[in-house]
């Protein structure tokens, strides 16, 4: 067990941003922009919101952003 | 009342000051167990509310904001044995408060724990106390921005202390491992519920938590810490900001708590009026101008 959390604090303490942006704000920007549009759209719109909320975290992750998550 | 201590305690020796201030410790503070477990099922409340259409988002987001600044102060309590006071057998009452607590802070009580008991060790001191980065700053607003360093991923600088804390303190390092598993709960609890309530998610718990640590950071430890050296009597301040002392969670008072962490935060305003005496004699800042009964709404104004 000590292990396991020994190598996913690893894993996130070099990637836990990107991850915590990709789910989080990814989910976040999807709703905003599902609350902003007012026409019909197709499932594959559902990845901009996720696509943007990577590329915020490889940005986050870059300037050292530690308060995104 | 002051001229009856001063009477009382005319050699003002260190011990005749700890012998009164013990008279204030060992009491459970019943108080912060209820504010820690009410805060929390308010918060609860709030998300139910909300999600079941009573309250609008928006009233949630600042009721939210409201019920969570109430969330540190009983950790804080916990993380000096208040909440058991003198009973042995109450001791898990500190964590187990003090963890669900800070459920809407998302941060772990073992954590804050560690570093809190590292700031009353080293108040002040650049190159170990980790409230150092955001406590001694030209403004209150970068006061404001610099505490979300002590989340996350962190301030470089304080993660360097922590590795150094872990590598020198057995009790630290432990305490660190323990409340690495609840970061982690909240880390991935967080993404969860934005996945299902991705606004609420945002509205109810991230923005309100960030805005309440900024208000931590500069209520809590910038206006009563920065600009002073270090120094058991000198690196704490009596402190004005024209607002209530209740609205400040009785920060202006934050010197009696490092004087003697102990004490009740409930039951400080007593103690500082048992202690004006030695406080004056030991030079504290801010204490000459303390009235002799502090109440919530005194240090308003000097």
């Amino acid at each position: 067990m000590t292990k396991l959390i020994e190598m996913i604090t690893s894993h996130l303490t070099n990637w836990g941003l990107v991850w915590f942006c990709l789910i989080f704000w990814g989910s976040i920007f999807n709703a905003i922009l599902l609350n902003i549009i007012t026409f019909e759209v197709t499932k594959s719109f559902y990845l901009f919101g996720y696509t943007s909320g990577f590329l915020f975290g490889l940005f986050a992750k870059y300037k050292n952003w530690g308060w995104v998550n | 009342m002051f001229e009856k201590n001063l009477n009382q305690h005319d050699n003002f020796d260190i011990d005749a000051e700890r012998l009164l201030a013990r008279t204030f410790m060992g009491r459970v503070e019943w108080e912060m167990i209820v504010i820690g477990l009410g805060q929390f099922i308010f918060w609860i409340g709030i998300w139910f509310s909300v999600l079941s259409g009573f309250i609008p988002l928006w009233a949630g987001f600042f009721l939210s904001i409201l019920s969570i600044s109430f969330s540190y102060l009983p950790s804080h309590a916990g993380q000096h044995g208040h909440l058991s006071g003198k009973h042995k057998s109450l001791k898990w009452l500190n964590a187990v408060v003090g963890q669900i607590s800070l459920i809407p802070l998302a941060q772990s009580h073992h954590i804050l724990k560690a570093i809190h008991m590292k700031h009353h060790a080293y108040t002040n001191n650049p190159e170990r106390d980790p409230d150092y980065f955001h406590t001694h700053v030209d403004h209150w607003w970068q006061a404001a921005i610099n505490t979300h360093g002590q989340t996350g991923i962190g301030d470089p600088r304080l993660q360097k202390m922590v590795e150094m804390f872990m590598e020198e303190d057995e009790k630290f390092k432990s305490d660190i491992e323990r409340g690495t598993v609840y970061s982690l709960i909240f880390f991935f609890a967080q993404m969860i519920t934005a996945i299902y309530f991705p606004l609420e998610t945002l509205l109810l718990w991230w923005v309100p938590r960030k805005l309440v640590t900024s208000y931590l950071g500069v209520i809590f430890s910038h206006q009563p810490h920065k600009s002073l050296p270090q120094g058991r009597y000198k690196d704490t301040r009596f402190w004005v900001n024209g607002i209530p002392r209740f609205f400040n969670h009785s920060m202006q008072i934050h010197v009696m708590h490092h004087m003697y962490p102990k004490i009740c935060h409930f039951d400080e305003p007593k103690a500082i009026e048992a202690l004006k005496p030695f406080m004056i004699a030991r030079g504290i800042p801010g204490a000459e101008d303390l009235p002799d009964d502090i109440s919530y709404k005194s240090l308003t104004f000097k």
